[in-house]
């Protein structure tokens, strides 16, 4: 079945073509909201919440070529998982202090060599509001201006926290490397 | 040193198929069945078992069957 077929079967309510469409994209959207959430049981109440939205929403869904299913599956579980971050307050900003902050200069190899579960954890584990900031910049490549606008900061504290993130993520990136 | 959009570029694109286990019995069959066999309107039965999610069977009463078991949890 094509994602279009796909698509088009979950607008009529078939239960067999939204159990198909769960078993495709449900890996990867509960990836989305384990990033964005950080704790496992929470990110699962939020991918449960999220598949009833989609479910409830698909009517609005457009076919624009391959891919957009996935992209807009993303687009609704990412909004559910802010949704779930803002009732909690979980958008507000956690400073961390600077003194915490690693003085070393992030490693220039990338991150090819890094299992991905392990970036996950990883990122799951940034403080709440600067997690938020960077999966929106780096995955949604949303701009700081965006980014400020959906969570009502200012620009400067987006970028602020992206780069906070960033450097936090890259020294837990270099101390996994020295573990080898 | 890589520039920030290089950076940037490499994680993205390394996470981009990255898929997480889905939960078990999130989706349970033996619930459609159930369902069918269910009296009223309805045709499929929601099911929540998360703290958030109660009472998701009125809110969408017609759809799908969505078991979310806690069971296992701790």
């Amino acid at each position: 079945m094509t994602e279009e077929e796909l698509a088009s079967k979950c607008k009529l309510a078939d239960n067999q073509a939204r159990k198909e469409l769960y078993e495709l994209y449900g890996g990867s959207l509960m990836a989305i909201c384990l990033r964005y959430i950080g704790d496992r049981e929470a990110a699962e109440d939020v991918l449960h919440e999220g598949f009833v939205r989609i479910f409830q929403s698909i009517g609005q869904f457009t076919y624009q070529g391959v891919g957009s299913l996935k992209a807009w599956l993303s687009r609704v579980m990412v909004n559910e998982a802010l949704g779930y971050l803002r009732k909690r307050n979980q958008l507000a900003q956690q400073e961390v202090l600077m003194e915490q902050l690693p003085d070393t200069e992030e490693d220039d190899d990338g991150v090819g060599d890094i299992p991905q579960a392990e970036l996950m954890k990883m990122i799951a584990e940034l403080p709440d509001g600067y997690r938020t900031v960077f999966n929106l910049y780096v995955f949604e490549d949303k701009s700081h201006k965006e980014i400020a606008q959906l969570l009502g900061i200012t620009e400067h504290t987006s970028s602020s926290q992206f780069y906070r993130a960033k450097t936090l993520l890259a020294k837990k990136i270099n101390e996994y490397r020295k573990k080898l | 040193m890589k520039s920030e959009k290089e950076w940037i570029n490499n994680l993205r694109n390394r996470m981009e198929d990255y898929s997480e286990p889905l939960p078990e019995g999130l989706w349970d069959n033996q619930g459609a069945g159930r369902a069918e066999d269910s009296k009223g309107d309805s045709d499929m039965e929601t099911v929540a078992g998360s703290s958030g999610s109660a009472g998701l069977a009125g809110v969408f009463p017609d759809v799908l069957v969505l078991v979310f078991s806690r069971s296992g949890l701790p």
